[in-house]
Parts: C-alpha cells; sequence; structure tokens
C-alpha cells in the first residue's frame, strides 16, 4: 500500500514524459492522455484516503528507501493527515486543469501537458517527503516546469514575469537549503548520525540563536511561495502572465507549499524559534490581509485582482499558523483547502471568459449576466465563497482562524477581520463592473459548454462539501494538529 | 621493473604511441581516409581507458607515477571524454576536412598530458604534463588559422600559459630550495616549520590559477573560448581544467595538507571573487560561448567554497564537482559544436533561437546541462552544489556559503536564458544538415551521465574514497 505513495510521484512524471514523447503534434490524443492521467492520479488519491489508517504518530503511510546511504539521504515519503489533504487538493486540481485548458492552449499541447504534469509531480512530492534533500530537490523540481508554462504560454510579458517568480523563489529555497545543511550538521554533531531525515531532525537540540537563524532561512523560502509582504511582488505578475492551468496551479498549490513547509517544517524543528518568531509572523499575516485586500480594491485586471485577493486570504492562513493554536491551525488548513479550490475555479473563469471576450479587463467587460447565464452563476458561487458567504467552503477557515487568534489577540483579530469586510467590497465590485449593468459589446457569445461546467461543477461540489460538512476533512487533521499544538512550548 | 609497474604505464605508453601512429600514417604515399585516423585515434583512446582495469591500485611507479583510486577514475574518464572530442570533431562543419594525423594526434598528446598530470607523483613529472597538455592547446585554438581571431586566440594562450607555467616553475624550484625534494610524498612528510613551502605553493596555485581561470587570472578565458573551434573548446572548458584542477586537489588535500590548512584564507578569496565576478560578467553576455566561459570561472568558484573548507568532505565535494563539471561543459559545448553554420559557430545567443524545438536531441541536452550548470536537482550539478555548501557549513564559512547560494540563485538568471531562446517561438535559420550520429550519440551519453551521476553519486563518492 505505502508503494502507491510513490505512484502518485511518478505517474504524472512518467505520463508527462510519454506524451511529451509522443504527442508530438496530436491535441486531441495530448489531451484525452492528460485528462487520463490527472483522472487516475485523482482516483488514487480517492483511493488512499479510503484506506488509509493512522499509523505512529498519526502518519496514515510511510515508505522509506535508502538513497545515498554515506550521507544520510533516503528516499522518505509520509503522508499525515495535512498532506492526505494537500494530496487530495492536488490531484483534484490536475483534472480541473487539463479541462480548463483544453482549448485555451494553441500551440504544443503535449509540452504543455507534459510540464503540466511535472509541476503536479512535483507539487506531490513536496507534499509527500520527510527526508530534507528529498523535500528540495521537489521543492525545486516543481519550480522548473512551472517557470516554462509561465514563461512559453503565457500571455504579453511572460518572460519578465517567468524570471521574477523564479528568481524569487530560487534564491528563498537556496537559503532554504543552506539552513536543512545547517541543521544536518549541528545534528550530526550532537548525536554522532548524518542524517536528513525528518522525525530525527526533530529532537536537534538547537541553540538559542543558531535555531532562530536557521528557522529564518527556512521561514524566507516559505514566505516567498506564500507570498508574505513584503516578498510578494513576484505574484501578481506571475499570475496575470500565466496561462489558465498555470494560474490554477500557482495559486491553487504553489501557494500552499509556502504554508504546508511552515505546518512541516517551521514549526515541528524549530518550535522555540517559531514561539519567538510567532508575534512577527501573525503581523505580516494581519499585513498581507490587509495590503492585499487594499491592493485588490484598485485593480482593473481579475486576474491581477484574485491573485492580490491571493495575498489577502494566505495572510489569513498564516495569521492562523503562528496564533497556534486548535482552532486556528485547523482554520488554517480548511483555509488553504477552500482557497485552492475557489481561487482555482476563480482563474478557471477568468481564463474562460478571457477566451470568450478577450480582455481580462473591468473597464472593458459588463452586463454580460444574460448572454452568458451559466458562466455568471458559476462566478457568483465562488465569488461568494471567497468573501467567506457562510455555508460555502472559505467561512469556516476564516471564523476558526479569527476564534484562534481572538483567544491570543482580540486586536489583531479585529484586524483581520476588516480584511474580510474589504474583501467583501472587492469581490462584490468586481462582479458587479464584471457581469452587471450596461453591456458595451454586441458580439456573439457562447455559453459554458458541458466540459467547462464539469470542471467548475467539481470544485463546486468540494466547495458546498467544505462549507456545509467539514467534519471529514476536521477529523482526518485531528491527530495531526494535536502534534503541533503539543510542540508548542508556549502551551 | 615489475609486470605490475609496465601494467600501471600501459596507458600512457598507449596514447604516446598513438601519437605518433597517427603521425606516421600520415607520411606513406596514399591518402589514408579521415574516417580511418578517427577510427585509429579511437582505438587508442578507448584501449587506454580499458587498460586501466588492469590496475592494481594503489601503485607507485618510479617514483614518478602513482595509480591510485583517483588517477584509476579519471584516467579513463578523461581519455572517454577526449573520444567525445574526437567525435565531435569529426562532424564539426567549420572544420570539415581537417581533422587529419596533426589534428587528431595533438588531441592524444594533449590527453597523455592530462593524465600525466592527474596521476604525477612528483613535481617535475606534474610539469612535463602541463606542458603536453598546453602546448597542443596552442595549435589547436589557432586550427584553421584563416578564421576570425583564430591566430590571435592561439598567441594570446601561448604567451599567458607560458606566464603561468613560469610562476609554476618558479614555485617547484621554491619548493626544491625549502626541502630538497620534489616527491609529492616526501613533501607530505616535510615539517611544517619551514616558511618558503607556503609561499612555494602559493605561487604554484597561481599557475594552476591561470589554467583554471581563476579570478583574477581569468582574462584569457572568453577570449580564447571565442576563438577556438568549439570542439577544442570543450576540451579546455572540461576535461583540460578538469585535469588541472584534479592536480591541484591532490596536491593540495592528499599530500601537503598543512600546507592547505595556512593557504585556506586565500582560497577563501579566491572564491568568493571567482564566483561574483564570474556570475556578474555573465549576467549580461550575449555571446554563447563567452557566457559559458564566465559561468565556469563561477563554477570553478564554487569548487574553491569545497576546497577552502579544509575538510575531508571539501575534498570530496571537489573531485565530486571535477566529474560533474566536465560532464556538464561538455554538454554544452558539444551543443554549440553541434549547432555550428558551415564556416563557422553561431555567435550570439539570438543565433540560437528555436533550434531546441528543431532538434530535440539537441535542445534535450541543452536543457539537462544548463540546469545542471544551475544546480537543479537531480542533476549532477545540485549534488555537486550539496557537497560544496555542505562542507563549507561544516567548516562554519557560514557566510561564503550564503554568498554561494545566492550566487547560484543569480547564476539561475542566464542559464534559463539560454534555455529559453532555445525554445522560443521564432526560429532562426537552421543548418543545412542536422547534426551527425557521433555526435547525437555524443549528447544523449553526456544527458545521462549527467542525471545518472546526480541520482546516483555514491558509485563515484565510493570510488574516490581513499584505502
Amino acid at each position: 500500500m505505502t508503494y502507491w505513495l510513490s505512484v502518485l510521484i511518478f505517474l504524472p512524471l512518467l505520463g508527462g514524459l510519454w506524451i511529451g514523447l509522443t504527442g508530438h503534434s496530436r491535441a486531441t490524443y495530448v489531451r484525452w492522455a492528460a485528462l487520463t492521467v490527472t483522472g487516475v492520479e485523482l482516483l488514487i488519491a480517492l483511493f488512499l484516503w479510503w484506506g488509509a489508517t493512522p499509523g505512529e504518530g498519526g502518519y496514515l503511510y510511510i515508505l522509506r528507501i535508502p538513497w545515498i546511504p554515506a550521507m544520510g539521504i533516503q528516499f522518505l515519503l509520509g503522508m499525515d493527515g495535512i498532506s492526505l489533504l494537500l494530496i487530495l487538493l492536488t490531484a483534484l486540481l490536475g483534472p480541473v486543469a487539463v479541462l480548463a485548458s483544453w482549448n485555451a492552449v494553441h500551440h504544443n499541447w503535449s509540452a504543455f501537458a507534459a510540464t503540466l504534469l511535472a509541476t503536479q509531480a512535483g507539487i506531490m512530492g513536496v507534499f509527500l517527503s520527510l527526508d530534507l534533500v528529498l523535500f528540495y530537490v521537489f521543492w525545486e523540481l516543481m519550480l522548473v516546469p512551472m517557470y516554462f508554462l509561465i514563461g512559453l504560454w503565457g500571455h504579453e510579458r511572460r518572460l519578465y514575469a517567468a524570471y521574477k517568480f523564479f528568481l524569487f523563489t530560487v534564491t528563498g529555497s537556496l537559503l532554504m537549503l543552506i539552513a536543512i545543511l545547517g541543521l544536518y550538521f549541528l545534528h550530526g554533531e550532537q548525536t554522532g548520525i548524518y542524517t536528513f531525515d525528518y522525525f530525527a531532525l526533530l529532537h536537534t537540540d538547537l541553540p538559542d540563536k543558531t535555531g532562530m537563524w536557521l528557522m529564518l532561512g527556512f521561514f524566507v523560502a516559505f514566505a516567498v511561495k506564500i507570498p508574505l509582504f513584503p516578498l510578494h511582488s513576484w505574484l501578481p505578475d506571475a499570475h496575470t502572465e500565466a496561462p489558465t492551468a498555470g494560474s490554477i496551479f500557482l495559486a491553487g498549490l504553489l501557494l500552499k507549499t509556502g504554508t504546508y513547509g511552515l505546518l512541516r517544517f517551521c514549526l515541528p524543528l524549530f518550535p522555540e524559534a517559531s514561539a519567538d518568531f510567532a508575534s512577527i509572523g501573525m503581523a505580516l499575516g494581519v499585513i498581507g490581509i490587509l495590503y492585499g485586500a487594499l491592493l485588490a480594491l484598485v485593480q482593473e485586471d481579475m486576474k491581477r485582482l484574485i491573485a492580490y485577493s491571493s495575498i489577502s486570504h494566505l495572510g489569513f492562513v498564516v495569521f492562523g499558523i503562528y496564533a497556534w493554536n486548535q482552532e486556528s491551525l485547523n482554520g488554517a488548513i480548511l483555509l488553504m483547502l477552500a482557497h485552492g479550490v475557489t481561487t482555482g475555479a476563480m482563474f478557471a473563469l477568468v481564463g474562460m471568459l478571457e477566451e470568450r471576450s478577450g480582455t481580462r479587463l473591468l473597464a472593458r467587460l459588463g452586463g454580460l449576466l444574460s448572454p452568458l447565464p451559466r458562466l455568471a452563476v458559476m462566478l457568483l458561487f465562488f465569488t461568494l465563497s471567497a468573501m467567506g458567504m457562510p455555508g460555502l467552503a472559505n467561512f469556516i477557515g476564516e471564523f476558526l482562524v479569527l476564534a484562534g487568534v481572538f483567544q491570543i489577540s482580540p486586536g489583531l483579530a479585529i484586524a483581520g477581520a476588516m480584511g474580510i469586510i474589504a474583501g467583501v467590497v472587492y469581490l462584490l465590485w468586481m462582479y458587479q463592473r464584471a457581469m452587471l449593468g450596461e453591456t458595451n459589446n454586441d458580439q456573439t457569445w457562447v455559453d459554458l459548454n458541458r466540459r467547462e461546467i464539469l470542471a467548475l461543477g467539481l470544485l463546486a461540489i468540494v466547495v458546498l462539501w467544505l462549507g456545509l460538512y467539514p467534519a471529514p476533512f476536521l477529523d482526518s487533521l485531528r491527530i495531526p494538529v494535536t502534534a503541533l499544538i503539543e510542540s508548542n512550548p508556549g502551551q | 621493473m615489475r609486470l605490475a609497474d609496465l601494467i600501471s604505464l600501459i596507458p600512457y605508453l598507449l596514447l604516446a604511441t598513438g601519437g605518433l601512429t597517427l603521425l606516421m600514417m600520415g607520411i606513406g604515399p596514399k591518402r589514408v581516409s579521415t574516417r580511418r585516423l578517427t577510427n585509429v585515434a579511437l582505438v587508442f583512446l578507448l584501449l587506454g581507458a580499458a587498460t586501466t582495469l588492469l590496475w592494481e591500485a594503489p601503485r607507485e611507479v618510479g617514483g614518478l607515477l602513482v595509480a591510485d583510486s583517483i588517477s584509476r577514475l579519471f584516467t579513463p574518464f578523461f581519455m572517454l571524454s577526449a573520444t567525445a572530442i574526437v567525435m565531435l570533431s569529426t562532424s564539426y562543419e567549420p572544420l570539415r576536412g581537417e581533422v587529419r594525423e596533426e589534428y587528431l594526434s595533438l588531441i592524444l598528446f594533449a590527453t597523455l598530458g592530462m593524465i600525466l598530470l592527474v596521476s604525477s607523483h612528483n613535481l617535475v613529472n606534474a610539469f612535463i604534463g602541463l606542458e603536453i597538455l598546453a602546448i597542443p592547446l596552442y595549435a589547436l585554438i589557432a586550427w584553421r588559422p584563416e578564421r576570425d581571431g583564430a591566430i590571435e586566440g592561439g598567441v594570446k594562450y601561448a604567451i599567458l600559459a607560458g606566464f603561468s607555467v613560469a610562476f609554476f616553475l618558479y614555485g617547484v624550484a621554491l619548493i626544491y630550495a625549502a626541502t630538497g625534494t620534489l616527491d609529492l610524498a616526501a613533501l607530505g612528510a616535510e615539517p611544517t616549520s619551514k616558511h618558503l613551502l607556503p609561499v612555494a605553493v602559493t605561487l604554484i596555485l597561481v599557475g594552476i590559477g591561470f589554467k583554471l581561470a581563476l579570478v583574477p587570472f581569468h582574462m584569457w578565458a572568453p577570449d580564447i573560448y571565442q576563438a577556438a573551434p568549439s570542439p577544442i573548446t570543450a576540451l579546455f572548458a572540461s576535461i583540460a581544467k578538469a585535469a588541472a584542477l584534479v592536480f591541484l586537489i591532490r596536491l593540495l588535500c592528499l599530500q601537503l595538507p598543512h600546507i592547505w590548512e595556512v593557504l585556506l584564507p586565500l582560497l577563501w578569496g579566491l572564491a568568493l571573487i571567482s564566483m561574483v565576478a564570474g556570475n556578474l560578467l555573465a549576467l549580461h553576455q550575449q555571446n554563447l560561448k563567452r557566457l559559458l566561459a564566465y559561468s565556469s570561472i563561477a563554477h570553478l568558484g564554487y569548487i574553491l567554497v569545497a576546497l577552502a573548507a579544509g575538510n575531508s568532505l571539501g575534498q570530496d565535494a571537489a573531485f565530486y564537482y571535477a566529474v560533474a563539471y566536465t560532464a556538464m561543459n561538455l554538454g554544452v559545448f558539444a551543443v554549440v559544436a553541434a549547432l555550428a553554420l558551415p564556416d563557422h559557430d553561431r555567435e550570439n545567443l539570438k543565433d540560437y533561437q528555436g533550434l531546441g524545438r528543431r532538434y530535440p536531441i539537441v535542445g534535450f541536452t541543452m536543457g539537462i546541462c544548463l540546469l545542471a550548470l544551475a544546480g537543479l536537482p537531480p542533476t549532477a550539478g545540485f549534488m555537486a552544489k550539496l557537497l560544496a555548501f555542505g562542507a563549507a557549513i561544516e567548516a562554519g564559512h557560514i557566510m561564503l556559503a550564503v554568498i554561494a547560494g545566492i550566487n547560484t540563485a543569480f547564476a539561475f538568471f542566464y542559464y534559463l536564458r539560454i534555455i529559453m531562446v532555445f525554445y522560443s517561438d521564432k526560429t532562426t535559420d537552421i543548418n543545412a544538415t542536422p547534426p551527425a550520429q557521433g555526435t547525437h550519440a555524443v549528447l544523449i551519453i553526456v544527458s545521462l551521465f549527467v542525471i545518472g551521476l546526480g541520482i546516483f553519486p555514491e558509485w563515484l563518492l565510493e570510488s574516490i574514497k581513499m584505502p
């Protein structure tokens, strides 16, 4: 059973390679092949969820194969409740991304599918690997295909955006690599066992100052990915220029790798340093919430607007992570899922809208409710979810985060709540300008077809599920979240 | 002389006789076909590589050469790389019809110089190896002298290499003056109190630094890289540099560890300026060969980061990096050679637009090798950087490791820029003849090697373990 973990990684990788090699100029075949691979991937993820029984330390599956024994590097994969949910999200967004780019990608479908699947494989690896070098390998591996997705299939300023995205993230991750090595040698000197094994490194005795520096090394890499103010400036460009599938993966998954890194590595590996850092972390989170929301208010480009709203929502997640108690951690993880689904759907919708209207600028849209009723309803649904409508996905997460933060600092909780209010304003305003009012364009419109409805419907079901009955998700989070809280030295 | 000694000498003898045989083949009245000449050269190189399997390592031959795990690894490695160079040269358009007896024998002699250098156990022997390596290169750089800048490049290299050798010899002389011996093992046993020794080794370091194009001795590199025919650029950007590097590591780490410790601050400084300057100069370079020249300067900087750590991990890292560096550079220059136009190399980056799409294998190799140079897992380039940075951190050089990390991040910018050009939408005029079979074979083997070495670094790390 545990070997299925590696299948999750290697199926899209090899599938992508196969498609890239055989699918030259056979677009239909490539599309269906990519859809099959991502569909099978989703089935495997669901199968793993179904067959999961919590084992030692809350881990459902652990796969351990020696890789480079001389340096203590292993091929160590593990899945606990947190990674299970993120794996499900990754597997879900795979077919959605393929369906969303069905007709949107015009050239080189085989290479496009190969890069898309490689990105998915890298993200799967990030969520599964528990050996620090292996983690770094996948962390970088998901970056390169993403870079090519933006740089080769993006919009007008794609090269600039791709470079910016890559340079920001790679600088952060190299600092993390150095921190990983620092931790490795520190642990080796203390115990005589040189290993990159996550479980062994958990109990490293860190001197105060060193612990803080190492934690910061990890934190920078994750903060760039999340992205936290002031390291966020790559995100709006990357989102705006990326093709639809790229935006879905970027917003839905890549940003989550940052917050996942905080949960998996920063807090458990460096509990003391993280506890000292928690107030700064929460402050950065609240700055992100307000800053993202304020900038989203003035955006004209729909993709940019959603990109800034992502900064705001991910600020909530960081906020919740550093509040570090039961409610806030549960809320943060649920919000990660909710944001992944909602924002993925919104980027898909903007992509579909752009295919039809040729623009993403709010000033040139308007009055599309009557010619495009299905699209308008779908957009309304996901917009309501994004602004935290009770009964839909984001509400539970945001509510729990605020409830958790309130126990620590009511002031900060109020500041965070202001972000939700701003969110309502910019999202409703966006919807109004895009869909309501007078139409200023009398072309013939084609509403969503079955393929597009299938992609969005999948996400809509998950949004409803998360909003109405989050218990199964919270259930699988119970053990890992308890472990995280126990590691908090302040408790 | 015992039989085992003779067996240890076979690769050297094979290369020397191979070079002479090729020259002799040109004497006869009948013209020998280029194909046959190439085959003879390849047979000698492959035979030489195969005979190293017979070696009983470790073994010292006459106080001059040593067949230990290092030479056992690098001797066949250099010979196999030289076969790759020969195969690239034969299908390299600008030298069509010029790859004859002299050219091939010079490559064989240069290879002989390299393997003498890496397995020398005596400073005079190392000097001889260095010269046998350098002199064929003067001629090879200027091959087909009517090309633009060919003569200039050859003369420039000859003069600067002459200078560097003078430094090297001065260092050797000082060592002899201080200790009365040139045998490396005897030198290692010398007491540390002699102050002349560090000075002498520094001079040798300057001499080798010229060969390695470390900053501040790097001025020649971009000009020569540009002037030489691409297969020759591949030769001295990969194996020739690696030979000098391996000799330096052997001298410092294995034989003279006490002097190594004295020189650590110097290595630290050289590492710092080499990687910073190399990367800064490469950042906006538009000429591909020059850009790669600067990038290899930066890579030598990373290798010195490992050497400056002064621990056994640093030594392993440097050896591993030497192999990885050779393979990656061989790959990129093989691509440059494969895409050459009928009378000259493609110079500017924009001449390569869209060629990766047009020739998939070439594009694939370029992508793999550039990503490896950039240090992306799971290639050899990543493992090399992991080891090098790890060595620096183990030694407590956190600052140096952080600077190296930031440099690596910046280097991504120009490596990715090249890949983007290779896969851009627009396509420049393509070659009349697509790359030959032999070139394709070289490209595929090199890219598989770069990936394989990255996934299974154990193999190399085990084989360089000193008994």
